[in-house]
């Protein structure tokens, strides 16, 4: 039980600490995130809205998951957020090879691939976390039960 | 875990796939590298004849002849390299400016147009001129405004792309002008209509062809090109082979009459370059009778007689150790393309340059 709820807390905390740092990173160069998106062939029309609707997303979900009775929650948002940047740039990834300008963005093709990487491994680790999280609270029920 | 919540994760799942299905489908349709066009491709086209390793990636093409190839270097506005057209003999020689050592050369570009080598430096601005036994260079032209690029017509006459209007505003634009020792007062002007904006969409590349006294201006973002006579009098507008005629911009307004852009242009047309009576187009765009397999390893370039006003044959110059030609410059029945840090020369194999003059 001890080693299921240390692996929770890491999970937990890498997460807060990535949507922090995310959301943190993209108010504090604001044009640039504006700019940046707006190469991306996928989300033409949505740049303003995305410019603060992704960071403070991240940020409710690292409330989310600090305070323990959203934990299971934020996990789950933290999930699908992940997931949802995982398929987007796969399909940035498919469908820049077709275009004839760098609407990729900044990052070369090599650091798209990292980047996929990156968000798949994040997608494992939440989904190990609400694995691990439910396990725990079924063990918490029997306990209780017995 | 129970079901109930496998079956929430495949829901959060596939809730997130359908999200960028419906951006993809809501968003721009951004169009393809293949267009609706074919191109004859001459296979015999072109034969490798060297290569040589410059050891920099901050040379350009300054000036060829039947010769000998001529590199400036971004990084050292003085310095001029020279090889012989087999790519041996390959010499660093070191420009000077009489009578003005403390001007600035940034972003100044060398142009070699033998026995003669000008300095052109459109930031301070300024068109200086040596010959190549002193390297010596004066400063002439007394009176060039600030310009993008200049290409000499002859010993005393320049034309030069400049910027009208302040950067990033709705009045920027390009405008094409001679200049001449002769005539202080007397200035052509040829302003390249915009689309979408006035400036950007217009953007494009000056070239001079001595042989046919042409003055060719290609755009970047779409499938033409301008041709002009010595004193910028339009002799006609060409069509490149490719289909996308109004370039593909999205400027956005970030502050009161400024604007950017929300995305990058698509390029049209890499580079061109002029020889005689033939356009050379390095085109960013793949025809319907082309592979992906095939074009993503060659850069492909168009020929076009700009004198007849028709398009010849495309060959390609394939790539070099995975790199893109970035420059070439066309001599005689010489191509020389520069790869990064590469240089090498193809032998061109255009058996209609005989039949015309």
């Amino acid at each position: 039980m001890r080693k299921k709820e240390i692996i929770i807390e890491i999970i937990i905390f890498l997460h807060v600490l990535l949507f922090l740092y995310a959301a943190g990173s993209k108010l504090t160069v604001y044009d640039t995130f504006i700019a940046q998106m707006g190469k991306s062939p996928l989300l033409t029309g949505f740049t303003h809205t995305l410019a603060w609707l992704v960071p403070s997303v991240e940020i409710i979900i690292a409330i989310m998951l600090i305070i323990p009775r959203f934990r299971l929650v934020g996990l789950y948002a933290a999930f699908g957020l992940m997931v949802l940047f995982t398929f987007y740039i796969i399909s940035i990834l498919t469908i820049s090879k077709e275009l004839p300008c760098s609407c990729g963005g900044v990052l070369s093709m090599l650091g798209w691939r990292e980047h996929l990487v990156f968000n798949i491994g994040f997608v494992l680790l939440g989904l190990t976390g609400i694995i691990l999280m439910h396990k725990k609270r079924e063990e918490q029920r029997e306990f209780v039960a017995a | 875990m129970p079901r109930k919540n496998i079956i929430i994760i495949i829901g959060v799942v596939l809730f997130c796939f359908l999200v960028v299905v419906v951006l993809y489908a809501v968003s721009d349709p951004p169009f393809s590298y293949r267009q609706d066009f074919t191109r004859i491709h001459k296979l015999d086209a072109i034969k490798q004849l060297g290569a040589l390793d410059l050891q920099s990636s901050s040379y350009y093409i300054a000036g060829a002849t039947q010769n000998q190839i001529f590199f400036g270097n971004e990084k050292d506005s003085l310095e001029l390299l020279v090889t012989d057209m087999s790519l041996g003999r390959l010499r660093h020689l070191r420009l000077s400016i009489v009578d003005e050592s403390r001007v600035s050369l940034k972003n100044s570009r060398i142009e070699v147009d033998s026995p003669y080598f000008y300095i052109k430096a459109g930031d301070l601005p300024g068109i200086f001129k040596g010959n190549l036994q002193q390297l010596q260079a004066k400063r002439i032209l007394e009176h060039t405004p600030y310009f993008r690029s200049a290409v000499s017509l002859s010993k005393k006459t320049f034309a030069l792309l400049a910027m009208g209007g302040e950067a990033g505003s709705k009045e920027a634009q390009n405008i094409l002008t001679t200049v001449s020792s002769d005539t202080l007062h007397k200035k052509n002007a040829f302003i390249p209509r915009g689309q979408v904006d006035s400036y950007i969409s217009a953007m494009g590349m000056l070239r001079y062809s001595k042989g046919s006294s042409r003055l060719i201006y290609t755009y970047f973002y779409r499938n033409r090109y301008i041709v002009m006579d010595t004193s910028m009098n339009l002799l006609y507008e060409g069509n490149t082979l490719d289909t996308i005629s109004r370039a593909q911009i999205k400027p956005v307004e970030v502050k009161k009459n400024f604007f950017t852009l929300a995305s990058t242009p698509a390029i049209v047309n890499n580079n061109s370059q002029v020889y005689r009576n033939r356009l050379f187009i390095h085109s960013n765009l793949m025809a319907n009778n082309e592979t992906r397999e095939v074009f993503d390893k060659v850069s492909v370039i168009d020929v076009y007689d700009i004198v007849q006003d028709r398009y010849l044959f495309s060959f390609y110059l394939p790539d070099y150790n995975s790199t893109k030609i970035i420059l070439f410059k066309i001599c005689g029945n010489k191509i020389v393309a520069l790869y990064d840090h590469h240089v090498l020369t193809y032998a061109l194999n255009d058996d209609s340059y005989e039949k015309d003059t």
